[in-house]
């Protein structure tokens, strides 16, 4: 009877063992390892592309485990347009997992419905020295009809509005030459001697004059004129130092003063200051004359000025 | 007024005939220097005092001695050491054993013009001594205060080349000076002259020109040298350009000037621009007087900042852009 019983719970141990990974997982896999197998979405235009992931996850080290055999995701009406592998470990709240992935990029070939089947993968448990089969199970897709590209479709509008924009730029380009040419020409601005010289007879009246603050103003005018004409500092320099200046400028390059023009400059600049810093008083033909000089002066280069540009337009 | 100035102009021409003959005898002896005789005669006829920096050997001295030969004059040189004293200066009362009275011996202060050779060699005190004959142009000894001889001229002479134990002169008597005068060296023509000058056995002797009394004379008339309102204004520019320069479109130079020129400036500006006429034998100033003269008065009136030291701007450099600015009249 004893003996009877042993045979029994013998028998039934040796029926658990061979029924237990059964029971326990029923891929016959190990509850430490798993394969799964995502997509990134249910339905996929005709268009587009579809990436499906395989991942083979264990907890403990990556020495645990070992792939013997892995033959990719078996597809219906799908082609793989690309792949991509990481190998990879996280540690977590129940220990370090280490990750296998698989990425695929998966192309629809026609409408209506694709799989991908199950992934199969055999690894060998490396303490037991056991292989496990793993696989996913099958997952359906539906594909659809094919969607506009956006940034296909926004091209053309694209174009299009640039193009407006270069018709509008080009328009008002051309409206505003136009109208230039139908505008008049800005006039030139006059000659620096035509300025002085109207500057000459607004400020002094020789048939009323005022001799003191008249010898003044033409030694300011004549000043004036200098500088803008020479680019000397004539309001800033004595009558002695701008005669030596003028005369060095003039024996230096061609300023287009010649030797009586800077003696009657000398006279006027010398005698208005003897009229401004005496005070005595110059005569009225004094001014007349000065006068005289200075309008000789800027009407000598006024019309020097205007030979020479006549020399350059021919 | 037409006829004053005329007048004027007339009276100046007459009482500076003498000016070609004294520049011509002073020449005689001192060769190119016509900057510093001509500055001498400017402080001498204006009742001033020049300050004068130059390297060693440029004939300060003689420049002096000569000046004072031909205005009949008395001169004295007096070197600055330090351990001068202000007694040594001034004078001091000397007890005479046969009177048994303390009598007074009179410095070598006491003559018409005095060159104060490296006035900074000496102590403040005998520096302030001076200065403050200069200025009051009397000195107390004991008890009693005499008065300065007239004509009464101190040139002072500083030297650049040496800083190590001298006592630089305040910037407060440096004012005190109407001029203050930078002597470079003579050019080649000049230098040859000098040297085939003093190969000869002896010097030239400069023939007597004027006399004290003529150079009175000639003072009183430079006061009478007419000075437009235009000039005056001018003057006035000047030296407010280099208190506020940013008033003058001259904002360049406000970070590089400390202190401006003070009044005297414009009063020895106006007073150093009648002379500078009068030496040009004419009885009205013109701007040419004022810029001739503008650089010696305010040289030594203008202080300049550390920045403007660091960027290595003088004083000169300042005065010269607020010369060549200021629009004249």
């Amino acid at each position: 009877m004893f003996k009877k019983i042993i045979h029994v719970i013998l028998v039934f141990l040796f029926t658990s063992y061979l029924i237990y990974p059964v029971y326990a997982n029923p891929q016959g896999q190990d509850t430490n390892i798993e394969l799964s197998a995502q997509i990134d979405q249910t339905e996929v235009p005709l268009n587009r592309v579809l990436q499906l992931r395989v991942t083979l996850a264990w907890l403990g080290s990556a020495d645990d485990y070992s792939l013997q055999q892995y033959d990719g995701p078996s597809l219906t009406n799908f082609e793989i347009v690309g792949t991509a592998t990481s190998n990879r470990s996280e540690v977590t709240s129940e220990g370090t997992r280490i990750l296998n992935e698989y990425t695929y990029t998966l192309l629809p070939q026609e409408l209506g419905m694709g799989y991908i089947e199950g992934v199969t993968a055999i690894v060998r448990d490396n303490l037991s020295g056991r292989d496990l089969t793993l696989t996913t199970e099958r997952i359906p897709v539906e594909v659809t009809d094919a969607v506009s590209d956006p940034a296909q479709s926004s091209f053309p509008w694209i174009m299009l509005w640039g193009a407006l924009v270069v018709f509008v730029v080009v328009c008002c380009w051309f409206f505003r030459i136009l109208k230039k040419k139908r505008q008049p020409a800005p006039e030139p601005e006059p000659p620096l001697e035509s300025q002085f010289l109207d500057e000459l007879k607004n400020s002094v009246n020789l048939d009323q004059p005022n001799l003191r603050e008249n010898f003044t103003q033409l030694s300011k005018l004549l000043r004036s004129y200098l500088t803008s004409k020479y680019s000397i500092r004539a309001l800033e320099t004595t009558s002695d130092e701008l005669v030596r200046e003028l005369e060095a400028a003039a024996t230096a390059a061609d300023t287009g003063l010649e030797a009586n023009q800077i003696s009657s400059i000398r006279e006027i600049l010398f005698r208005s200051d003897e009229i401004k810093f005496s005070g005595l008083e110059g005569s009225r033909e004094e001014l007349t004359r000065f006068y005289t000089l200075i309008e000789g002066i800027l009407e000598t280069s006024f019309r020097k000025g205007q030979e020479k540009t006549e020399k350059q337009t021919k | 007024m037409h006829k004053d100035i005329q007048a004027i102009n007339a009276m100046i021409q007459k009482e500076s005939e003498f000016i070609d003959k004294l520049m011509s005898e002073v020449g005689k002896v001192i060769v190119g220097q016509k900057y510093m005789v001509e500055r001498l005669l400017i402080a001498l006829f204006s009742n001033g005092h020049a300050l004068l920096e130059g390297v060693p050997g440029l004939a300060k001295t003689l420049a002096v001695s000569t000046l004072a030969s031909a205005i009949q004059t008395n001169f004295q040189r007096i070197q600055f050491t330090p351990d001068l004293l202000p007694a040594d200066l001034i004078g001091t009362l000397v007890y005479d054993q046969k009177s048994g009275d303390f009598r007074t011996k009179k410095g070598p202060i006491f003559s018409n013009l005095i060159l104060a050779d490296e006035i900074n060699r000496s102590p403040a005190k005998v520096q302030s001594a001076l200065l403050e004959a200069m200025m009051e142009r009397q000195v107390t000894i004991g008890e009693t205060t005499y008065p300065m001889d007239d004509p009464f001229l101190i040139l002072a002479t500083q030297n650049p080349i040496e800083q190590e134990g001298t006592y630089p002169l305040p910037e407060a008597q440096i004012d005190r000076f109407m001029l203050k005068l930078s002597i470079g060296y003579p050019n080649k023509e000049e230098e040859l002259k000098i040297m085939r000058l003093n190969a000869e056995e002896k010097l030239p002797q400069p023939d007597p020109v004027i006399s004290p009394t003529d150079l009175k004379r000639s003072r009183q008339a430079i006061t009478q040298i007419y000075i437009d309102e235009k000039i005056e204004r001018y003057i006035i520019d000047i030296v407010f350009a280099t208190r506020n320069p940013q008033e003058y479109k001259l904002d360049e130079l406000s970070d590089l000037i400390a202190y401006g020129a003070s009044p005297r400036a414009s009063i020895y500006l106006s007073q150093a621009s009648k002379a500078h006429a009068f030496l040009r034998q004419r009885g009205y100033v013109t701007p040419e007087d004022v810029r001739a003269v503008g650089m010696d008065v305010l040289r030594h009136r203008v202080i300049v900042t550390y920045e403007a030291e660091a960027e290595e701007t003088t004083s000169e450099d300042v005065v010269r852009k607020v010369l060549n600015h200021i629009e004249v009249p």
